[in-house]
């Protein structure tokens, strides 16, 4: 008899126990059941940010543990890139505002902000 | 032959319905596949309880389809989680009853050790016989290691095919085809030696 032979033999009697079960075990499966099923009902109603959730847990749970720590490092990388990013645009910004003072090219606005005013005399006595 | 995991086709969201269904299929072989590994039958319920909720309370708005597979591994976890819970609660009971006296251990009482769940000793011998075999097989089954108890159950019993064994038992294909030789090889083995060909 091959390894399947013997397998589908155990699975037969296995199968037919099934239906051995202690009355104890029927009833406390079946209250196990509608006690999910109520959670269900419960669940089904939290709307689209749940079912995200769901999504996201379960192609976890299948995935694997990889997986598992994949997702929040690219949560991790996105951020950090993104916090560079930001810093670098506002040096960049700044780097901007210091030349078109350097080359006078200052908006006509700039000349009217009172903090334009005191940051040029600070400026000037720190020189 | 009972339907297999792969009955499950469809990938709109589960139903109540369908998840009743699904359950009312899964549960008993689940309590089984539960007091194989724990030996223990209220424990085992409570591992399947817990394995429900967890199905329905985080993952209600999966597919159909993933299912099978999402409450295999949740089981799994939860039968593990017992196994965690059993260690710690065992050390600290070794820690203790080393400072109890030898009285204690007059409480040991061998009958409470036997399976009374059979009681067809007064049927015809056709039934005792399949009955005795029966619980040979499940003997077989308990006496496993339990990475190989659970590939053969995943694969032959729930009819995962091998990739979705590898996936809820969280490890290699290859690794799969091993646990389930060895399964079949230590059945054959323990029920020969019993005296019993299938």
């Amino acid at each position: 008899m091959n390894e399947d032979d013997l397998a589908r033999r155990v699975v037969g009697v296995l199968d037919s126990r099934l239906a051995e079960l202690p009355a104890f075990a029927e009833e406390r499966l079946a209250k196990s059941r509608d006690a999910a099923l109520a959670r269900h009902r419960e669940r089904t109603k939290a709307g689209w940010a749940g079912a995200a959730a769901d999504w996201l847990r379960g192609w976890a749970l299948v995935h694997g543990t990889a997986t598992r720590v994949a997702i929040p490092a690219v949560f991790v990388v996105a951020a950090t890139s993104g916090l560079f990013y930001w810093q670098a645009q506002s040096q960049q910004d700044s780097l901007e505002f210091e030349a078109a003072l350097l080359a006078d090219e200052l908006p006509i606005h700039a000349y009217t902000d009172p903090g334009f005013d005191a940051w040029l005399q600070n400026a000037s006595y720190e020189e | 032959m009972r339907p297999g995991p792969r009955r499950l086709g469809t990938n709109s969201l589960a139903t109540e319905k369908e998840l009743a269904a699904f359950l009312a299929d899964v549960e008993r072989r689940a309590y089984k596949q539960a007091v194989f590994a724990v030996r223990d039958e209220h424990a085992a319920l409570d591992i399947v309880q817990d394995s429900m909720l967890k199905l329905a309370d985080k993952y209600a708005l999966r597919p159909e389809a993933e299912l099978p597979l999402l409450f295999q591994r949740i089981l799994q976890n939860t039968i593990r989680d017992y196994y965690r819970r059993q260690k710690v609660r065992s050390t600290w009971t070794t820690l203790f009853s080393s400072f109890r006296s030898q009285d204690d251990d007059g409480e040991f009482d061998l009958l409470e050790t036997l399976d009374t769940r059979d009681g067809n000793a007064d049927g015809p011998a056709e039934r005792l016989e399949r009955a005795q075999i029966a619980n040979l097989i499940e003997e077989a089954l308990q006496s496993l290691p339990g990475r190989q108890r659970q590939a053969f159950l995943l694969r032959y019993w729930e009819e995962f095919d091998v990739a979705e064994t590898a996936s809820a038992m969280g490890c290699s294909e290859g690794s799969v085809k091993t646990h389930c030789s060895r399964a079949n090889h230590a059945i054959a083995a323990f029920l020969r030696k019993k005296g019993i060909e299938l």
